[in-house]
């Protein structure tokens, strides 16, 4: 169970201008600015939940995972994970999560993988047995057999991390925090990481915070999700619902076999692009039916489609909509 | 000739792009700056005062007087805050540089492979050390009593010069030799050992290890021979001959890294 | 806190690792037995300066031989380089991935190094073992009561470098300077630990500088124990120094940790 009131978490980040001439500036004197990285986020996330945690690059998503793993101290605000503080740090708290950085390696890296899964059983306290049971777990999941003995460095960007994600989960944690944790990885690497992190929550039941920048991975993964831009929480719900709530139209493109003037289609819906034979438009969702149905009655139609909105625009509808109300417009700190 | 003057332009106008980038960088932690100045002079100070104890039992040793002593020191200072400055940030980026793929992508780059992988980066905290130990090897030849003429003193540059020269050399040697399975932050270690040699005279040194510090290794040519070029013990034509060891250096090293370089591609996939 | 026998369990398994590490590269231990070379180039001098005006301070020939063979695996037994290394740690971000673990950062990296040092000694005693026997002017002639308190001394030096290394780390939490700072406190010490020279052939001042602070007891201690030069007066006196240096590092590296980690949780990691 995961618990956060409140959160604020700000930064005080030097500035300088580019050039030479001013970092020479800079040497005697500094221009310091408050970042207000998180500022207000609340949410409560149940045991056994996937969530997909989401934003533009600086929005706070990083700094927040940072304060649910203990790295950061709140500035404001109270943060509960498992019934801990995560800022004090105790033994017990930490050995039952996992943070796993996509572009950060834990790995030991001119030995084999197995050298720094032995040193994660020592230093997690894993009995042999469980540490069998969890590794073989791994390996099958993972497709971890020929990568053990290698040599970390000799591995591809996709078997590390294969391996960072076996380092990460061989104390079997009952909490991940994965911050892009398919970043860089092909397609099918993606998809091993994905497959393999549901496996997971379903076989032990853990609950799962993730950030990524793919939208394949929360929409496969997470049936809920946590929007946060510029350190402000946006929404927090069913991923279904905030398409509905924040794009509450379907596009509708028709073909035509003849070509009609214009202004035609804008008696239809919310016209985007047209030529004479071939539209697209914004159709209210409770409309769409009915002017499918229109369309065919009334026009000269050779094709109709009704497509939801991409989760991408939808997105870019929700930030593009509060940046222009947002009050910070502050690079936060990641 | 002008494609030739026009490429020697723009290795120029890279050197300038590369340097300051790493200035601008660098300079990100001001403290650093004023720190490195105060530790330059530290060090400065402790090889100067490390050989005094030496001197607290005789005046001189196999020949050599703490003023005479003074110049080898200041060269070393000065020819290690050359390896510091120039050659160690590249040659420690190597083994960087495979595990990366960076060295990929600079031999994809219009220009010649060893010019990238040599000056790419410097360390802007040690460009004092040159200067504060020629300062250092100046004392002590003034303490001499040594007769200093504008002639002896640009041979004794000249000779320091070849000294520079030779050490890049025997940097690239070794950079052609992490490529192989060596990481280059030993060789590193290896090579600052070497200079490490020339903090003291090599008359210092006997038996077989002076031979090898004398003819194998170029040691001698790095502080001692300088030395006494500036002390008038050794003529011009030791500077001739200093050149041609840094020439024939080159050529070597320079042909080393080429195969080193048709090994490392051959063999990463 | 965890049980001893789980403490046992992860100490070991991280200098496994480090000891793994240190060998990982082939080339990189080659080079590591050369620079444990290097503090025979002080000695040579010595054997110089003895050659020309006789035993100094109570050093002869021998003594010197002795003295820097020993010197050359203590060296490199009782260094470390975790506040260069705690610099990086923090600068990069890899301190989180550490602070992740419900085990302190401290022991983990130490952890590593002491693997490291076991490889280093299992290289280097050897080496000396034998050159004790073939060579007749390097004498280890203390008891073997002397050896096992040497090699206590070791141990316990070895662990104040790490404890004095550790303490200029933590300042790493405050300012960009630690590495620096340590650099400076190292420097100071090489003089007085018995790095540069035996502390007795040092000027009066820096001799009683030496006994009261911590560095002699990193490296000459050890060294003088194992050559069996010092009376049972001595031998307590420089035990109890050691002993009363390393329970004051520890005692500031346990705060300077915990006030220094809450500084981190506070201003990003």
């Amino acid at each position: 169970m995961i618990e956060v009131e409140g959160l604020a978490r700000h930064f005080r980040v030097s500035h300088r201008d580019a050039g030479l001439g001013s970092s020479l500036k800079a040497l005697l004197h500094r221009r310091y600015e408050l970042v207000r990285a998180v500022d207000d986020v609340s949410f409560r996330i149940d045991d056994g939940e996937v969530v997909g945690f989401l934003g533009p690059n600086g929005a706070g998503k990083t700094t927040t995972l940072k304060c649910l793993a203990g790295l950061l101290y709140p500035t404001h605000g109270t943060v509960r994970v498992l019934g801990f503080t995560p800022n004090e740090r105790r033994a017990e708290f930490l050995s039952r999560i996992t943070f796993v950085m996509g572009q950060r390696n834990q790995l030991f890296w001119d030995l084999p993988t197995i050298e720094s899964l032995r040193v994660n059983q020592a230093i997690y306290r894993i009995g042999d047995t469980q540490f069998k049971e969890s590794l073989d777990e791994l390996v099958d999941l993972l497709g971890l057999e020929p990568l053990l003995t290698k040599q970390v460095r000799m591995l591809s960007l996709g078997e590390r991390m294969r391996c960072e994600l076996a380092a990460g989960l061989l104390h079997r944690p009952d909490v991940l925090f994965l911050d892009e944790p398919t970043l860089g990885l092909d397609v099918r690497g993606q998809g091993a990481v994905r497959s393999f992190i549901a496996e997971y929550n379903q076989r032990h039941g853990a609950t799962v915070l993730l950030t990524s920048h793919y939208m394949a991975d929360v929409t496969s993964l997470a049936k809920r999700v946590v929007l946060i831009d510029h350190g402000v929480l946006r929404y927090d719900g069913d991923l279904a619902d905030l398409v509905e709530q924040a794009a509450p139209f379907r596009l509708v493109t028709v073909t035509l076999s003849d070509p009609v003037e214009s202004g035609v289609f804008a008696g239809y819906g919310e016209v985007i692009e047209s030529d004479g034979t071939h539209a697209v438009m914004r159709v209210p969702r409770a409309a769409t039916r009915d002017v499918a149905s229109r369309l065919l009655a009334e026009l000269p139609v050779v094709d109709v489609s009704i497509e939801e909105p991409s989760i991408e625009d939808t997105m870019r509808t929700v930030f593009d909509q509060r940046a222009t109300d947002a009050v910070s417009v502050d690079a936060a700190r990641e | 000739m002008t494609v030739q003057i026009r490429s020697r332009w723009r290795y120029r106008r890279l050197l300038a792009i590369f340097w300051r980038n790493t200035l601008a960088t660098e300079m990100e932690y001001r403290v650093n700056f004023w720190s490195n100045l105060v530790l330059s002079t530290f060090w400065l100070g402790w090889a100067a005062l490390g050989i005094r104890v030496y001197f607290r039992f005789t005046t001189s040793v196999r020949g050599w007087t703490y003023a005479e002593m003074l110049i080898v020191v200041g060269l070393f200072f000065a020819l290690n805050g050359v390896r510091q400055a120039l050659i160690t940030p590249n040659l420690a980026r190597m083994t960087e540089y495979v595990r990366d793929g960076t060295l990929d992508f600079l031999l994809t780059k219009p220009v010649n492979s060893q010019f990238m992988v040599s000056f790419r980066h410097i360390g802007v905290f040690n460009w004092l050390d040159p200067v504060l130990g020629l300062i250092l090897a100046f004392t002590g030849l003034i303490a001499t009593d040594q007769p200093v003429t504008v002639g002896s003193i640009a041979l004794f540059l000249g000779a320091f010069l070849c000294a520079i020269v030779i050490l890049y050399a025997v940097s690239l040697a070794m950079m052609s030799l992490s490529l192989r399975s060596v990481s280059s932050e030993g060789v590193d270690d290896l090579l600052q050992g070497l200079v490490e040699t020339s903090r003291l005279p090599v008359q210092i040194y006997r038996g077989a290890l002076r031979t090898v510090f004398s003819v194998v290794l170029p040691v001698a040519l790095f502080t001692t021979v300088p030395t006494q070029v500036a002390l008038g013990q050794r003529g011009a034509a030791w500077v001739a001959l200093a050149a041609g060891v840094a020439i024939v250096a080159n050529v070597v090293a320079s042909a080393l890294w080429r195969v080193a370089l048709r090994g490392y591609t051959g063999a990463s996939g | 806190m965890p049980p001893v026998s789980e403490r046992i369990v992860i100490w070991r398994s991280l200098m496994r690792v480090g000891f793994g590490q240190a060998l990982a590269y082939r080339g990189q231990v080659a080079i590591f037995l050369l620079t444990a070379l290097f503090p025979l180039v002080m000695m040579t001098v010595w054997l110089s300066v003895v050659e020309e005006v006789g035993p100094t301070a109570g050093w002869d020939r021998q003594g010197f031989i002795s003295y820097y063979a020993v010197g050359a695996v203590v060296f490199q037994l009782t260094t470390s380089s975790i506040a260069w290394r705690w610099d990086d740690l923090v600068r990069t971000g890899e301190l989180s991935s550490l602070l992740l673990r419900p085990v302190s950062p401290l022991t983990q990296q130490v952890g590593l190094e002491v693997g490291q040092r076991v490889l280093s000694a299992a290289l280097l005693v050897p080496v000396l073992v034998v050159a004790t026997i073939a060579l007749p002017d390097l004498s280890v002639s203390g008891s073997v009561m002397n050896l096992i308190l040497g090699v206590v001394a070791l141990g316990g030096g070895y662990a104040l470098t790490t404890a004095m290394a550790l303490t200029f780390a933590m300042v790493a939490f405050w300012s960009t300077q630690s590495g620096n700072l340590y650099a400076l406190w190292w420097g100071a010490g090489a003089f007085l630990a018995g790095w540069i020279a035996p502390v007795s052939v040092l000027p009066p001042g820096l001799r009683r500088a030496a006994a009261i602070l911590p560095f002699r007891s990193t490296v000459g201690l050890p060294i003088e124990l194992i050559l069996g030069r010092l009376d049972t007066a001595q031998i307590v006196v420089g035990m109890a120094t050691l002993a009363g240096w390393l329970a004051a590092f520890t005692v500031a590296v346990r705060v300077l940790w915990s006030r220094g980690i809450k500084r981190h949780q506070a201003v990003g990691g």
